[in-house]
């Protein structure tokens, strides 16, 4: 539906794509991701053609953009922006009907179809038709965005970091109502986005750049289980599949341990127990090795003024090295029923721990790809 | 052209006198505005109620054509310096009171927090912090105000102040076009040149106030 | 002279001379949009303008366009170039960028985002230029008298010559009656739409 033959971009000497070559099929929800100044804001930008390239074609259901009239090229694309941009001298409804009206539709088609796209996102035409955008929550302006992106039907929609200025709650709802409404319109949408956690969700096909190129095309699940080389690797992060199992205990281990030095004073302790919510703490040395554990009990059984960390009998934890296979330090947990490993290199470095509860819930995330489950 | 340069070297003097008692009239009447507006302005940065009301007045005040107010000010008060000092001295009031008042509330938050926080009193604040700051917007009220004044005093001539609007007067009446000019312009000059040197003030102040680099 | 009279002129003349500023000025400021350089030519001249006393300016203007009342109507349009080019101006550059971009996205042309969004967006701006200049229209169109004008600056300065108070309030009351009144009903149009766009803030005057 859409491609990009040997495409470049450049800005005077300062080239910002080069020769990309794209497809992305009909009713794909592609999401193009990357770093900062990737080039995906610029790529999407040439497909309404806000931008032109330097070098080569994009085409359009076969048809090449630059034969096109730009002006009559996006009014049959829909757009929306991280900023939102509704028109704020305008009503919900004008701003919803401002490009059928540009298209001179008939005042009955216009507002028929405005009932229809705010019964699609289930907004209530009686409160909203006739408020003015400053009026609305950030979720809903952006709501409006899409709609008034979706008026006229266009095959085509992009968007541009539409979320990005919503709070994470919105956020979620927004990327969920995304992917709902493109698999019942059956739309080809074009979705741009740093945030991998965004692309993860909602992308049918994930294509990440760096530096103007397309480093990997994928689907989430092929991207996740096979990263194409270690800047996608690095790129995915946290939500890389180890071939469907965790290999090793630093893939699993719980980094928020909470570490403090032995003279560090009881009460000050305590607090910062509570501030960090652990129940537990371990107890280093001045080199930052590993002397032991203590948990709130041996705290409170022993606890007096004036004393510090170091004067309390700590537990020794077992300790699992960074390298050991996740499935050993598993054994160990339920075989020696243990509450908690403590994890420590060769020189005696606490690294994190390992806990029952972080365990289950790495396996979790790993067999049944559980969200919520993170580490 | 060279017909005026003619007349004005003949009737330098004059001309100079008129500039004179237009630039005393006009400077009164700015000073004691000043004087009156100013304070009054900070006053009612503490009053946000009164001073939309006294604003308000005085708003109303200034979009009377001058004329009329110096015409029933000669009426009460007599024609000569005075009378029609007292109206443009009014007329002056408003932009260096509105501009005091929102220089002043104008200024950021941040910055009044942080003297408070020093342990600055509210005299202190206003002396130290908030007319510092405010100060190119009260410069520029004062400016908006003198080329308001030096406009208006040529028109005071008709209430016998006085002034080269005496010049351009008489000039009318006698249909002498060099001496209407030997009024206009130097007051034209006058206005542009007040005006320059309030708006290098005005910059200065502001320059002064970014002068350590923009932490702000 | 009668009232009527000198109430119609004095009206015909700032309206006109206003109406010469807001063709002008308008087009001006959109000429300039985006423009620096140019920009600060400009309205450096405007400024000059702006400066000269009304009383010289109407005495310049006259000695090219005669004793009557076009001098009087030129001198009304110079003097509200100041407000409306500087307000437009500065409207149309507060149109925020996300709305543009949304706009072009959308399919505007380039004259149909001009006309749709950024005007309407601008418009309490310019109005409040307007406002200005309507009401420094007013006051000139009063001191034209001097220069051979009519209108209602002809029966306060009559009042005035002949200490009569009544015939000077004649002419002094109407003038700064529609001042006040065009002060207020712009006012209010201003804040209708300003209030459309913006969330009320505290201590806003």
């Amino acid at each position: 539906m859409i491609r990009f033959e040997n495409v470049s971009m450049a800005y005077g000497t300062n080239e910002i794509i080069h020769n990309l070559n794209l497809k992305i099929e009909e009713g794909q929800l592609a999401v193009l991701i990357g770093p900062s100044g990737c080039g995906k804001t610029t790529t999407l930008q040439l497909i309404n053609r806000l931008l032109n390239p330097t070098e080569g074609n994009i085409f359009l259901n076969g048809k090449e953009l630059r034969g096109m009239d730009p002006v009559k090229l996006r009014r049959g694309i829909g757009y929306v922006i991280q900023e939102i941009g509704l028109f704020p001298h305008m009503t919900i409804e004008q701003n919803i009907e401002i490009v059928p009206k540009l298209l001179k539709w008939p005042a009955e088609k216009r507002q028929a179809r405005t009932l229809e796209l705010l019964k699609l996102v289930g907004l209530d035409p009686d409160t909203y038709l006739n408020r003015y955008p400053v009026k609305l929550s950030g979720g809903q302006q952006q709501r409006i965005g899409l709609l008034r992106a979706l008026a006229v039907e266009p095959p085509v929609i992009l968007m541009d970091e539409p979320f990005g200025a919503l709070d994470p709650i919105t956020r979620e709802t927004m990327q969920d109502e995304i992917k709902r409404l493109q698999k019942k319109l059956k739309k080809t949408v074009v979705f741009v986005t740093h945030d991998m956690d965004e692309a993860i969700k909602i992308a049918d096909v994930i294509i990440l750049m760096k530096d103007g190129r397309i480093v990997q095309q994928a689907s989430p699940e092929q991207l996740l289980s096979s990263p194409a080389d270690e800047f996608v690797e690095q790129f995915i992060g946290k939500h890389r599949l180890y071939n469907g199992k965790p290999d090793k205990v630093m893939d699993i281990m719980n980094k928020r341990a909470f570490a403090v030095p032995k003279s560090m004073g009881i009460a000050q302790s305590i607090a910062l127990m509570e501030q960090h919510g652990v129940s537990g703490i371990l107890v280093t040395d001045e080199s930052e090795t590993l002397l032991g554990y203590l948990g709130i009990e041996e705290i409170r059984d022993e606890a007096k003024i004036g004393l510090t960390v170091g004067d309390l009998r700590f537990r020794q934890l077992p300790m699992v090295h960074p390298e050991t296979s996740a499935q050993e330090a598993f054994d160990i947990l339920i075989g020696r029923k243990l509450d908690i490993l403590a994890v420590v290199d060769d020189d005696g470095h606490i690294h994190g721990v390992v806990s029952k509860t972080s365990m289950v819930k790495a396996l979790a995330r790993a067999v049944w790809n559980r969200e919520d489950a993170h580490v | 052209m060279s017909d005026l340069i003619a007349y004005y070297t003949a009737h330098s003097d004059m001309v100079f006198t008129a500039i004179q008692e237009h630039i005393l009239i006009s400077l009164t009447a700015v000073c004691f505005g000043f004087l009156v507006a100013s304070p009054a302005g900070i006053a009612l940065t503490k009053h946000p109620r009164t001073a939309a009301i006294v604003l308000g007045f005085f708003s109303a005040v200034n979009t009377i054509p001058s004329i009329v107010l110096l015409g029933v000010a000669m009426m009460i008060l007599g024609i000569g310096f005075w009378p029609s000092t007292a109206v443009l001295f009014l007329y002056s009031l408003l932009p260096i009171m509105r501009n005091t008042y929102t220089g002043i509330t104008g200024v950021d938050e941040k910055y009044i927090k942080a003297a408070r926080g020093m342990g600055m009193s509210r005299v202190q604040i206003l002396t130290k912090v908030q007319i510092p700051l405010a100060l190119p917007v009260i410069i520029a009220g004062i400016r908006l105000s003198a080329i308001y004044i030096i406009s208006w005093a040529t028109l005071s001539a008709f209430i016998g102040a006085g002034g080269l609007g005496d010049l351009i007067w008489m000039g009318l009446q006698s249909y002498n076009f060099n001496l209407v000019l030997c009024g206009a312009i130097p007051a034209t000059l006058l206005a542009l040149a007040a005006s320059g040197l309030l708006t290098f003030a005005e910059n200065m102040a502001s320059r002064t106030l970014h002068r350590g680099g923009d932490a702000a | 002279m009668s009232l009527a009279t000198a109430l119609f002129t004095h009206l015909e003349m700032s309206f006109l001379g206003v109406l010469m500023g807001c063709i002008v000025g308008i087009l001006l400021a959109t000429l300039l949009k985006d423009k620096a350089g140019a920009s600060k030519i400009v309205f450096t001249v405007i400024d000059i303008i702006q400066t000269i006393p009304t009383l010289a300016m109407l005495i310049f203007l006259m000695l090219v366009f005669g004793l009557n009342n076009t001098t009087v109507i030129i001198a009304i349009f110079l003097y509200s170039l100041f407000p409306i080019t500087r307000n437009t101006y500065v409207g149309l550059a507060n149109v925020p960028e996300g709305v543009l971009r949304a706009g072009r996205g959308l399919g505007m042309t380039n004259l149909q985002l001009y006309l749709r969004v950024e005007l309407p967006i601008a418009l309490p701006v310019i109005l409040s230029g307007l406002r200005l200049a309507i009401i420094s229209a007013l006051g000139i169109a009063t001191t034209g008298v001097f220069i051979g004008a009519g209108g209602l600056g002809m029966l306060i300065w009559r009042g005035i010559q002949t200490r009569n108070m009544a015939m000077l309030l004649s002419g002094a009351v109407p003038v700064s009656a529609m001042a006040i009144l065009f002060e207020i009903l712009f006012t209010y149009i201003e804040k209708k739409l300003t209030n459309r766009t913006s969330q009320k803030r505290k201590g806003e005057l």
